[in-house]
């Protein structure tokens, strides 16, 4: 508590008697209130002191004389201090002259007065001022109490006002932020809904922008290469310098657009989703080789030599994309030919071992670093990163093309999950460097896979019938399966576990074995495994393996143990037959009858009405419609081709010759329609004294048959009449 | 020489015959069917053709099942090795994958990259040894 300590207590002492204020003092001339004395102050009339109290407001008691100018100037005093000065805190001792006791025991009941001592009790003031001093010092004690309690209640209230502005703005804040927030949601809520509506619109026309340029860009290079052959041949032609320079002018044009073409399809294709990376088991030596044969005389033309270095230690056959690697490998060859002249173009393969880049098991899979070296004109520093862009151009690049090849050759890479890079030195050549990982084959003898490219159908001697083994312990398939096959000509034999297929394999030869995957006593892969082991030297029947699911690893395993093919269960009789026919030759070929019909050699000058009839089924209303056709519109075209061939008009000849050849194989009238073949052929070379030659064995045949048709039609409306 | 050329479109087979007809008879057929028909009756009226140029997208049947026809033919007719027709595929690079696959599998001798010019087409026959003096 804060302690009232001032150098003097104050002491106003207001009376008109001089005597008075003597005799006070004397009595309290040693006085000491709590260590400290006091100081007096005299005043002799209520003018004087209301002055003085104004004057010094620590004044801590007022001895005070009632009657002074007037009878009640006293009270007037006390009015003063307690009210206009508002000064609770001193103490005033009342003195009085005449005692009369009652006014005073009024006044003193009346006006806020401490202590009344009547004037001959005067030497009893040192009682007085003591118990004034400390009334005065508690009072004061409390009121600054008071004050500090004031005070910090005042500063509470202002705190709690703060408090409640703060709390109000937070509100406020709290509130125009719920509102913002609403409405941000909102606003994201139909952003996100148009973006999607966007993006759907976007995906959809980008595919169909894709589709149409894929389309469009096929569309006009087939044109493009016309006008480029043409320009060719004409400027191979006799003319004159200025015609040359002309000609060669708008070859050079041509080539450039035709650039331009062959990036547009190659990125119009990446960007829709019909590209896809095809994995098989393939042969490294010959996706380089396709690479270079194409851009040889490309490279000639600028005297490049391409030279490819396959390290000796990389295995022969890889499971990989085969044609998506040839994809890069032109790109990034084609690139380095448009950059060099009069060099030599490295083609470089070796195995990553040092620094491997991707992780992968090196027992399953091999890293290979691909390097195209040329030395041509190089690439500055800051350009490395950004050829890799599309559509980027070099400041050099005045070749043409639209910058699109190394950034498809880049997004291939990575789709593969291999890394592409470039370095170059100006002037002295750059090189490609890219880095693959590809699964590794296993190739013993035996266990040689049968790869997509490298595989012909074994011919299978004709005296027999083909041998095909069926394990499959599921009922469901068997009926396709076996029934397809024998309809196709195949000996059948049929089990129903992994076991019996290798003891079957044991105790008899088949050209083909079919095996489920999943047997119950040995799966297809270890039954496969075991046939492979027990196989002769140099004998290798294939196995096709059927499944419902097929997956990378499981394709990896069936590859391991030498399985050759898979079929997708349920199994489509089509599929199969077709699938079979790229091991072991059908004999039966339902499937490629017709395209067989083509290169048949077997040729019947007779009219045969059964083959006719066969072919439509003994539909005679369409045999005898077909009959007629031949016989009508027959005679009529030949009639028109021989006005023609004699009147030197053949324009529409190799017309009338197709719709010849089409009407006689529609009757089976096969040497007639080769002849037509043959005639069309000739007409369009323009040898017509060739076709006149034909023309006449034609008509001759045309005569017989027409006879013999005519016959059967006359005896069929006979028979039909009888 | 005797030449097939298999094209479709109109002015690539105009450029092929006008460069090709200068070294011998030269027959041109629209697609695959024609192709492997008049390869057959070639054949059977005994002038084989020396050189086949084959397109690869053809409507019908496209180049690499005509090819595969034509070598299947061959076989039957016990024509082997040497004997065999020398077939440039002629392709627009479109697609790789029908490249390799007429390469490898269909048993192409070779394959060209359109546009086709002269300089081309002569060098790539000549390593054939189809002819000598150009």
């Amino acid at each position: 508590m804060k302690s009232l300590q001032p150098g003097h207590w104050k002491v106003l002492i207001t009376d008109d008697q001089e005597m008075i204020h003597v005799m006070i003092k004397h009595y309290l001339k040693d006085y000491q209130f709590q260590g400290i004395g006091l100081q007096f102050i005299d005043s002799f009339s209520c003018k004087d002191a209301k002055s003085l109290l104004n004057n010094n407001p620590d004044i801590a008691v007022v001895i005070l004389d009632v009657m002074l100018e007037e009878p009640d100037s006293g009270f007037q005093i006390v009015q003063y201090i307690r009210e206009t000065l508002n000064n609770k805190l001193l103490k005033i001792i009342m003195l009085t002259g005449n005692l009369d006791i009652e006014k005073a025991k009024f006044f003193f009941m009346t006006y806020d007065i401490d202590i009344y001592c009547p004037k001959y009790d005067i030497n009893k003031i040192y009682f007085m001022m003591t118990a004034s001093l400390r009334a005065y010092q508690s009072s004061y004690s409390i009121h600054i109490l008071h004050d500090e309690l004031k005070q910090k209640l005042k500063n509470q209230e202002s705190a709690e006002q703060e408090l409640k502005e703060l709390n109000l703005q937070l509100e406020q804040m709290i509130h125009n932020k719920d509102d913002q927030l609403k409405a941000t949601h909102h606003s994201l809520k139909e952003a996100v809904a148009y973006a999607r509506k966007l993006t759907n619109e976007i995906e959809s026309s980008n595919k169909a922008k894709s589709q149409f340029l894929a389309n469009l860009s096929h569309e006009i290079r087939t044109p493009m290469n016309g006008i480029i052959g043409m320009l060719d041949l004409a400027l191979n032609s006799d003319k004159n310098t200025k015609q040359k320079e002309y000609i060669a002018l708008a070859k050079h044009a041509a080539d450039h657009m035709h650039f331009l073409l062959t990036d547009i399809l190659d990125f119009s294709k990446m960007k829709t989703s019909q590209f896809s990376i095809n994995c098989s088991t393939f042969k490294l030596l010959d996706v380089i080789e396709s690479a270079m044969i194409p851009l040889q005389l490309n490279a000639l033309e600028r005297s490049i030599q391409l030279i490819k270095e396959v390290a000796p230690d990389i295995p022969k056959y890889l499971y990989g994309a085969p044609d998506r690697l040839l994809q890069i490998l032109i790109n990034l060859i084609k690139n380095a030919i448009k950059f060099s002249e009069c060099c030599e173009i490295v083609i470089r393969v070796k195995k990553n071992m040092l620094s491997p880049m991707l992780e992968f098991n090196p027992d399953t899979h091999t890293e290979l670093i691909f390097s195209v070296i040329d030395q041509g004109i190089g690439i500055a520093k800051n350009h490395l990163e950004s050829i890799f862009e599309p559509f980027f151009q070099s400041d050099l690049d005045t070749k043409g093309g639209l910058g699109l090849g190394l950034s498809i050759c880049k997004q291939l890479v990575e789709m593969m999950g291999g890394k592409l890079w470039a370095e170059s030195d100006r002037n002295k050549g750059s090189t490609f460097h890219f880095v693959l990982t590809f699964k590794l084959i296993d190739l013993n003898e035996n266990n040689k896979p049968q790869t997509n490219n490298m595989h012909q159908p074994t011919e299978i001697q004709t005296n027999r019938k083909p041998k095909i083994l069926i394990a499959e312990e599921h009922f469901g398939h068997e009926d396709v399966c076996v029934n397809t096959l024998e309809s196709h000509g195949f000996d059948v034999t049929r089990v129903y576990d992994g076991a019996s297929a290798v003891s079957s394999f044991e105790k008899e030869t088949f050209d083909l074995i079919l095996m489920d995957l999943k047997m119950s006593d040995i799966d297809g892969i270890m039954a496969t495994r075991l046939i492979r082991k027990k196989e002769d030297k140099g004998k290798r029947v294939p196995i096709i393996v059927l499944t419902s699911k097929v997956n990378d690893k499981c394709l990896d395993a069936c590859i391991r143990v030498g399985i050759d093919g898979h079929l997708s269960k349920p199994i489509k009789k089509e599929e199969m037959i077709r699938k079979i026919s790229q091991y072991i030759s059908i004999p039966s070929q339902h499937l490629v009858e017709t395209k067989k019909s083509l290169i048949t050699t077997d040729i019947k000058r007779q009219f045969d009405i059964h083959i006719v009839k066969k072919k439509y089924h003994d539909n005679m209303d369409i045999v005898i419609e077909k009959l007629n056709d031949f016989i009508d519109h027959g005679n009529n075209l030949i009639e028109k081709i021989e006005s023609g061939l004699v009147r030197g008009d053949n324009k529409h000849g190799v017309k009338y010759f197709h719709e010849l050849m089409i009407l006689s194989a529609d009757i089976d009238a096969k040497k007639i329609s080769d002849n037509a073949f043959r005639c069309k052929l000739a007409y369009r070379k323009e040898d017509y004294e060739k076709a006149k030659r034909i023309m006449r064995s034609i008509k001759e045949e045309y005569q017989v048959y027409a006879k013999q048709i005519q016959i059967f039609l006359n005896d069929k409306s006979s028979f039909c009449q009888k | 020489m005797k030449t097939l050329i298999v094209e479709d479109d109109f002015v690539c087979r105009q450029i092929l015959k006008d460069i090709l007809k200068k070294y011998g008879d030269c027959d041109i057929v629209v697609d695959g069917e024609e192709a492997v028909q008049a390869f057959r009756l070639a054949l059977e009226d005994n002038e084989p053709y020396d050189l086949v140029t084959m397109d690869i997208m053809m409507p019908r049947m496209d180049g690499n099942e005509a090819l595969k026809l034509i070598r299947e033919y061959e076989k039957e007719m016990n024509i082997r090795g040497q004997n065999e027709v020398k077939v440039i595929m002629t392709t627009a690079l479109d697609d790789p994958k029908t490249v390799v696959e007429s390469y490898y599998k269909g048993g192409a001798t070779s394959y060209l990259v359109k546009p086709l010019t002269e300089d081309k087409l002569l060098a790539e026959i000549q390593s054939f040894g189809l002819l000598k003096d150009i």
